[in-house]
C-alpha cells in the first residue's frame, strides 16, 4: 500500500473517531485522491454566517509533497473574497506551496486557512485577480506562486501575488 | 468506492486513539502518538534525530529533506548530513510494540469496566483485599485492574485464546509470578518481584494445585516477551553476524560499519550509466531514464534508512529489493491517474473524448449547462479555451492535469 494512502488512513480514522476541530467538517472522502471539507469561521468575524467549501487532491507522493488545495466554487459554495483567495478559489498560502510540511495534515490546512480568514479584516479581492484567474491552471499546485516575503523579483507579471502566510507546527 | 473506502479503514491501521481516553487510560493515548513518527504516522522505523532534536522515520526524514532542507516539525535548517540514529528510541519502540496488544485490552477492559455499574461480586474481592493488602489509601487503586467475573480475569492473565481456561481456577485478580508460580495479585506483581517473591502472595493460592502446565508456560512465555524486548539481548548480536554474511557488498565482519550510499546527480549521467548503478544492486533496469533514476534515488532511500537500524533489525538486500518493489507498485497504482505523456494519452483515448466531446456540445451552446457537463466538455477540448466566468474549471491547458479529472470522474 502506498505510503500516501497509509497516512491518508490514518488521518480519515483520526477524523472519524476524534472529530475535527470546532468549524471544520468532512464533507466527503470517498476514496484517497479527493476529499472536501467544508470551513466556517466562528465568532465576530467579516465572513459570519459564511460557509466554505475546501477540494483537496493528493498524489502518491504525499505527505512529502503537499495536496492541491482549492475553495470549492459552484452552485452551493463560493471562494471567500480575501485579498488571498482568487475567485476560482486558488488560494495563495506559503504552506501549500513552498512552506509545506510533510508533518502537515487535512486538518491541520484547514485550520490554517479558517485563521487566515479569521483575521482578515477587510473583504476583498487580490489585485491581480481578473488576470490571473483568466490564465490559471486548472490546479493550483502548477501556480508558481512568488510570496511577499520572496527576495526575487517577481518572474512574470503575471504571476505576481501576495501572501505571507506560515505556520510552524502541525496543530495536535 | 465507498465500501472499498470502509474495506480499507477496517484493514490494520494501529492508531492512537485505539486507546481510551485520558479519563480512563490517562497517557496511553499520548504515549502511542510519541513513539510514531509525524510524517508517516506509524511507528517509528529507524528513528533518526536532526540537530533539533525531532525525530522521524529514516526513510521519511530522507526522502523529505531532499525537498525542503529544513526540519519538517520546526523548520528549522538541516540536511542529510545532520541525520543520526535515534538508537534509544528503536528500543523503545520495539518494546511497546510487544506490549501494546496487551495494553490496549487492559485498557479497553477498564473502559467497558467504568461504562457498566459496579457488580457484587467485585465488591466482595475488592473487601478481602484491602483487608490483605493493609493499604487503606490504596484502595481505589486496587480495584482498578479486578475485573467483575472470573472470565475476564483469564483475559488478564494468559494468553489471547485461552481454551479450557485453566486459570478460572485461580483468584479473579490474581496473575501467576512467572519467577515463584504462586499466585499474586495483578496490582502488586512489581512489588513482589521487587521483594524477591517474599510479598503479596494471595492467600489461598495453590501453586500445585488446578493450574494447567500449560498456561504457566503461556505466562512465562508472555512476560519474557515483555522483559526481553527491551534489551536487545544477547540474541540480537548472535543474529547480526548472520547477517553479515548475507550481505554481498556489506562490510565483511562487522554491520556497524556498513556506510550510507551517497546521492548521485542523475542529470549527469547517461541512461547507461544509471542502468549500471541499478545493475550493481541487482535492481531492474526497465523504464526510462527519470524512471530508473526515480527507482535508484528510492533505493538509496531504502538502504540508507536500513543502515540506520539496529543490525538486529536490519533487512537484507533481498528484503530491501522486495520493499523497493513493492513501493514502485504501490505508488504505480496511486499514479495510475497521472499522464505521463498526455500526447499518447490522448491517442490511446481517443475514441472516449469523441463520445465526451459529443455528449457536451450540445449542451455548451445553452449558458445554464451543469458544472458535470462543463467540466467533461473542459477536459475533452483540452486546450480549447472555455466560455463563461466559472473559475472552477479555469483555463485548460495540454498539461496532463486536464486529462486526470476524466479518470476521476469515472
Amino acid at each position: 500500500m502506498a505510503v500516501s494512502t497509509r497516512r491518508l488512513q490514518k488521518e480519515l480514522a483520526d477524523i472519524k473517531r476524534d472529530g475535527t476541530p470546532v468549524g471544520i467538517t468532512l464533507l466527503s472522502a470517498e476514496d484517497f485522491a479527493t476529499w472536501y471539507l467544508s470551513v466556517e469561521v466562528l465568532g465576530n468575524t467579516v465572513y459570519e454566517g459564511e460557509k466554505f467549501a475546501l477540494k483537496f487532491r493528493f498524489d502518491g507522493q504525499y505527505p512529502i509533497s503537499a495536496p492541491a488545495v482549492q475553495f470549492v466554487v459552484d452552485d452551493t459554495y463560493q471562494a471567500p473574497v480575501h485579498p488571498h483567495v482568487y475567485s476560482n478559489g486558488h488560494i495563495c498560502a506559503s504552506i501549500l506551496g513552498s512552506e509545506w510540511s510533510p508533518v502537515l495534515s487535512v486538518v491541520s490546512v484547514c485550520v490554517t486557512i479558517q485563521s487566515m480568514l479569521a483575521s482578515c479584516k477587510k473583504k476583498e479581492r487580490p489585485p491581480d485577480n481578473d488576470r490571473y484567474v483568466s490564465h490559471a491552471p486548472e490546479n493550483p499546485k502548477k501556480t508558481r506562486w512568488d510570496f511577499h516575503d520572496d527576495k526575487y523579483v517577481p518572474s512574470s507579471p503575471r504571476r505576481s501575488t501576495v501572501s505571507v502566510l506560515t505556520i510552524s507546527r502541525r496543530s495536535v | 468506492m465507498a465500501s472499498m473506502l470502509d474495506r480499507l479503514l477496517a484493514a490494520d491501521i494501529s492508531d492512537p486513539t485505539d486507546f481510551p481516553d485520558a479519563a480512563t487510560a490517562a497517557g496511553l493515548r499520548p504515549f502511542d502518538d510519541a513513539v510514531r513518527c509525524t510524517i508517516c504516522r506509524e511507528f517509528y522505523d529507524a528513528p533518526v534525530t536532526l540537530t533539533c532534536g525531532h525525530c522521524f522515520c529514516s526513510a521519511c526524514i530522507r526522502s523529505a529533506l531532499p525537498e525542503q532542507q529544513t526540519c519538517p516539525a520546526c523548520r528549522k535548517p538541516a540536511s542529510e548530513v545532520h541525520i543520526r540514529k535515534d538508537v534509544a528510541m528503536e528500543t523503545a519502540v520495539q518494546a511497546w510494540k510487544n506490549a501494546r496488544p496487551l495494553m490496549l485490552r487492559l485498557a479497553c477492559e477498564e473502559a467497558a469496566r467504568k461504562a457498566q455499574p459496579v457488580q457484587p461480586p467485585h465488591a466482595r474481592h475488592d473487601a478481602s483485599h484491602s483487608e490483605r493488602s493493609g493499604h487503606g489509601n490504596k484502595r481505589r487503586r486496587l480495584d482498578f485492574p479486578l475485573t467483575g467475573s472470573e472470565d475476564e480475569a483469564v483475559v488478564v492473565s494468559s494468553s489471547p485464546a485461552p481454551s479450557g481456561s485453566p486459570t478460572s481456577h485461580a483468584l479473579p485478580d490474581t496473575v501467576l509470578c512467572p519467577v515463584c508460580q504462586k499466585q499474586v495479585f495483578s496490582q502488586k506483581i512489581n512489588g513482589h518481584l521487587d521483594s524477591n517473591c517474599k510479598r503479596y502472595i494471595a492467600e489461598g493460592s495453590n501453586t500445585s494445585g488446578p493450574i494447567a502446565e500449560s498456561s504457566k508456560s503461556k505466562q512465562k512465555q508472555r512476560w519474557d516477551q515483555l522483559f526481553s524486548s527491551g534489551s536487545g539481548g544477547s540474541g540480537a548480536s548472535a543474529k547480526t553476524k548472520d547477517k553479515g554474511k548475507g550481505k554481498s557488498r556489506a562490510a565483511p565482519d562487522d554491520d556497524e560499519e556498513l556506510e550510507h550510499l551517497p546521492k548521485v546527480a542523475y542529470d549527469i549521467h547517461p541512461h547507461k550509466r544509471i542502468a549500471d548503478m541499478l545493475t550493481e544492486w541487482g535492481l531492474p533496469t526497465h523504464g526510462d531514464k527519470t524512471a530508473l533514476a526515480r527507482r535508484h534515488k528510492k533505493w538509496i532511500v531504502l538502504y540508507n534508512a536500513n543502515v540506520d537500524r539496529a543490525p538486529a533489525h536490519r533487512r537484507t538486500l533481498d528484503q530491501l529489493r522486495s520493499d523497493l518493489r513493492k513501493a514502485e507498485e504501490a505508488e504505480q497504482k496511486t499514479r495510475k491517474e497521472t499522464v505521463d505523456d498526455p500526447v499518447a494519452y490522448q491517442k490511446a483515448n481517443k475514441a472516449a473524448f469523441a463520445k465526451l466531446t459529443e455528449a457536451a456540445r450540445p449542451k455548451k451552446a445553452t449558458p445554464p449547462a451543469q458544472a458535470q457537463t462543463q467540466e467533461d466538455g473542459r477536459d475533452t477540448a483540452d486546450g480549447a479555451k472555455p466560455d463563461g466566468p466559472d473559475d472552477q474549471r479555469g483555463a485548460p491547458t495540454a498539461e496532463a492535469d486536464d486529462v486526470i479529472d476524466v479518470d476521476e470522474e469515472h
